[in-house]
C-alpha cells in the first residue's frame, strides 16, 4: 500500500474520496466478513472512512493509510460487538446473524452475492451453505476465522488486532472451524 | 482416537505450533485413521472458506462517504438547548431548596411540620418572660437554675453543649425554684377531630398535671384550675415542637426555664433556616420547655416522643420514646435530626429522663 499524507486532503472531502475508491473493496470485504450481512457491512465500512477522515489529524503521514483504516475498521467492529452484546444482555435476541430470527430480512451473506452466474450448482450451492455457516458463528468467532482465513492474518497479528491472547485466538479459531465443518457436513459425507 | 485436541489440529493445520507439539501431531496422524481424516476434513472446509470471492464494493459506496463526509456534523445548539437546560437545572435546584425547607413535611404528612405546632386552648401567653438567663459563653460548673440539659447516661454525664444549655449538670437536673402556680392546660392539636382531642386532653391531663403526685390535692386542684383559667384566656400558644429536622444534631435532653436559654437554643435549634422562625413566646413564669433532641440519624423513619411527665418525690419525671424505621422498609435518605420539644407547667427541682423502649 502506498504511503499517505494527510496532506492529499487538505483541499477538502472530494480528495479523500480517491482515496476511499482506493481503499474500499478492501475495507468494504473485512467490513462485510466481520459483520457477516451485506447491510452491517456497508455501514461499518462508511463508519471506518468517515472516521478516519475526521481523524486525519491523528493520522502519521509516514504510515499506511490502508493499515490505518483496516484497524479502524476492526475497532469499530469491536465497539460494535461490545454495544450489541449489552443490547442483546438486556433484550434477549441474538445479534449480527448468529442464531438470528427467521423473519430477519438481511441476507446471510459473507461474500460477494452475485458469485454464483458460473459455477457448477454445486459448488454455487456449497459456497451458499459455507457462507451461512459462516455467518451463523459466534461474532468474535466469526471474526477470529475471517482474519485467519480470509485476511491471511497470522496468529500474532489476530491477537494485536483484537486484544485477545494468542491462546485465545487459537481456540476461538478451531471452534469456528469446527462449526463450519459441522455445518457442512453434506458436502464431507463423501471423504473416505 | 487421539489425545490431539481439535485446537491443536487447527494449529497443525496453521503450522502454528511448535517442533515438539507438531512432532506429536504427526505421530499421532500415522497412527489413527480417524485423526487423519478428521484433518482433512478440517483441510476441505478451510479451502471452502477461502475460495469464497471477495464481495464487490456497492455502487454509489464512495458518494455515500463523501455525502456523509461534506454533511455538516450534529451540534448542539446551544441557543435552543440552553434554555432548557437552565430551566430544568432552576426547577431542580428549587426542588433541593424546598425540600431543605420543608423536608419533615415532604417526609411524612403525619408530622406534618417541622413545628407540629400545638395551641393551648384559648390561651395566649403574655406573662412577662423570667430572667436568669445563662448565654452561650456562661458555661458553668454548676447546673443553671434555669436551664437544665441533661447528660445521655451516667458515664457520659458532665458532658456539655456548646449553646450554654448543657453543662456538667448530672443525670438528675436540679433547679432551686418552686412550681409556679399556673399550669397549663393539657395540649392538644389544632386540627385534631373533637374526639381526639378529648382523649387527648384527657392523657395529658392525666401525664402533666394530674402526673405530680407529690403534690398536695390542693396544688394539683389549683393546677386544674389553671387550665381551666388558661382554655378560657383568648389566643393560641405553641406549645410543642416536633420533628425531625434541627440544628442540634447531637443526642442533647433539655429543660430551659429562662427565656435567655430558650432563645439560645431556639438560635441553634433553627441555626439551619433562613430566615431563623422568631423565638416562640413561652412564659418561664408559670411554664419551662421539656425537650430530647436525638441527634443525627441517616435516614428518615427515626423520630422521638414526650410521652407523659409525671413526679417522683422532689423530682420530675420526662419519658419518652424513640422509634426507629422498620427493617426492610423505604425511607428517605436524607440526614434528620428527630426533636420533640414540650412546654409543660414549671417545677423547678430535678428532671430525670427515661426512655422508654
Amino acid at each position: 500500500m502506498e504511503n499517505f499524507s494527510p496532506d492529499a486532503v487538505s483541499k477538502g472531502p472530494e480528495d479523500f474520496v480517491e482515496l476511499v475508491r482506493r481503499h474500499s473493496p478492501k475495507i468494504y470485504g473485512l467490513a462485510l466478513r466481520l459483520c457477516g450481512n451485506p447491510v452491517d457491512g456497508e455501514d461499518l465500512a462508511q463508519e471506518t472512512f468517515i472516521a478516519a477522515y475526521r481523524r486525519l489529524d491523528q493520522f502519521r503521514g509516514d504510515a499506511d493509510f490502508g493499515s490505518w483504516a483496516y484497524r479502524i475498521c476492526v475497532n469499530l467492529w469491536k465497539n460494535r460487538v461490545r454495544y450489541e452484546k449489552r443490547r442483546a444482555f438486556w433484550k434477549h435476541v441474538p445479534f449480527f446473524g448468529g442464531g438470528r430470527d427467521d423473519d430477519d430480512p438481511r441476507p446471510l451473506e459473507i461474500a460477494d452475492p452475485r458469485d454464483v452466474t458460473d459455477a457448477p450448482a454445486e459448488a454455487a450451492e456449497r459456497r451458499k451453505w459455507v457462507r451461512d455457516a459462516i455467518a451463523q458463528l459466534d461474532p468474535e468467532e466469526r471474526a477470529a476465522l475471517v482474519l485467519r482465513e480470509m485476511e491471511d492474518k497470522s496468529y500474532e497479528e489476530i491477537a494485536e488486532l483484537l486484544d485477545l491472547p494468542l491462546g485465545t485466538v487459537k481456540s476461538r479459531i478451531a471452534r469456528a472451524r469446527q462449526a463450519v465443518k459441522t455445518k457442512l457436513a453434506p458436502f464431507l459425507g463423501d471423504q473416505p | 482416537m487421539t489425545d490431539i485436541t481439535p485446537e491443536q489440529l487447527s494449529a497443525y493445520l496453521d503450522d502454528a505450533l511448535d517442533s515438539a507439539e507438531r512432532a506429536t501431531v504427526d505421530r499421532a496422524l500415522a497412527d489413527s485413521p480417524a485423526l487423519r481424516r478428521e484433518l482433512e476434513a478440517l483441510r476441505r472446509t478451510q479451502a471452502w472458506v477461502r475460495e469464497l470471492p471477495a464481495p464487490g464494493v456497492p455502487t454509489g459506496f464512495e458518494q455515500r462517504v463523501l455525502r456523509t463526509i461534506q454533511k455538516p456534523r450534529a451540534r448542539t445548539n446551544w441557543w435552543i438547548v440552553a434554555p432548557s437546560v437552565f430551566g430544568a437545572a432552576a426547577t431542580a435546584l428549587l426542588m433541593v431548596m424546598v425540600i431543605r425547607q420543608d423536608r419533615p413535611r415532604l417526609m411524612d404528612k403525619a408530622r406534618a411540620a417541622t413545628l407540629n405546632e400545638v395551641s393551648l386552648l384559648g390561651a395566649k401567653t403574655t406573662a412577662p418572660i423570667t430572667a436568669g438567663a445563662r448565654g452561650r459563653a456562661e458555661k458553668t460548673k454548676e447546673a443553671p437554675k434555669d436551664v437544665h440539659p441533661l447528660p445521655l447516661a451516667g458515664s457520659r454525664a458532665g458532658s456539655t453543649d456548646a449553646d450554654g444549655l448543657g453543662t456538667t449538670a448530672p443525670r438528675v437536673a436540679t433547679a432551686d425554684s418552686t412550681l409556679g402556680a399556673s399550669v397549663p392546660a393539657p395540649m392538644r392539636r389544632a386540627q385534631q377531630a373533637p374526639e381526639s382531642v378529648a382523649a387527648q386532653e384527657k392523657e395529658e391531663a392525666r401525664g402533666f398535671a394530674a402526673g405530680f403526685a407529690d403534690a398536695s390535692p390542693a396544688e394539683n386542684k389549683t393546677r386544674r384550675e389553671g387550665l381551666v383559667g388558661l382554655k378560657k384566656a383568648a389566643a393560641p400558644s405553641v406549645l410543642e415542637w416536633r420533628g425531625d429536622d434541627s440544628g442540634v444534631t447531637e443526642f442533647r435532653e433539655i429543660v430551659v426555664r429562662s427565656e435567655e436559654g430558650w432563645r439560645i437554643l431556639w438560635k441553634e435549634h433553627m441555626a439551619h433556616r433562613v430566615p431563623p422562625p422568631p423565638v416562640p413566646p413561652v412564659d418561664f413564669a408559670s411554664t419551662q420547655v421539656v425537650g430530647v433532641f436525638l441527634g443525627q440519624r441517616p435516614s428518615g423513619g427515626y423520630a422521638v416522643e414526650i410521652l407523659s411527665m409525671d413526679g417522683e418525690g422532689s423530682e420530675q419525671r420526662v419519658t419518652y420514646r424513640e422509634t426507629r424505621p422498620p427493617a426492610n422498609t423505604m425511607q428517605i435518605t436524607v440526614l434528620t435530626q428527630p426533636f420533640h420539644l414540650r412546654v409543660t407547667p414549671r417545677r423547678d427541682g430535678p428532671v430525670r429522663f427515661e426512655r422508654k423502649k
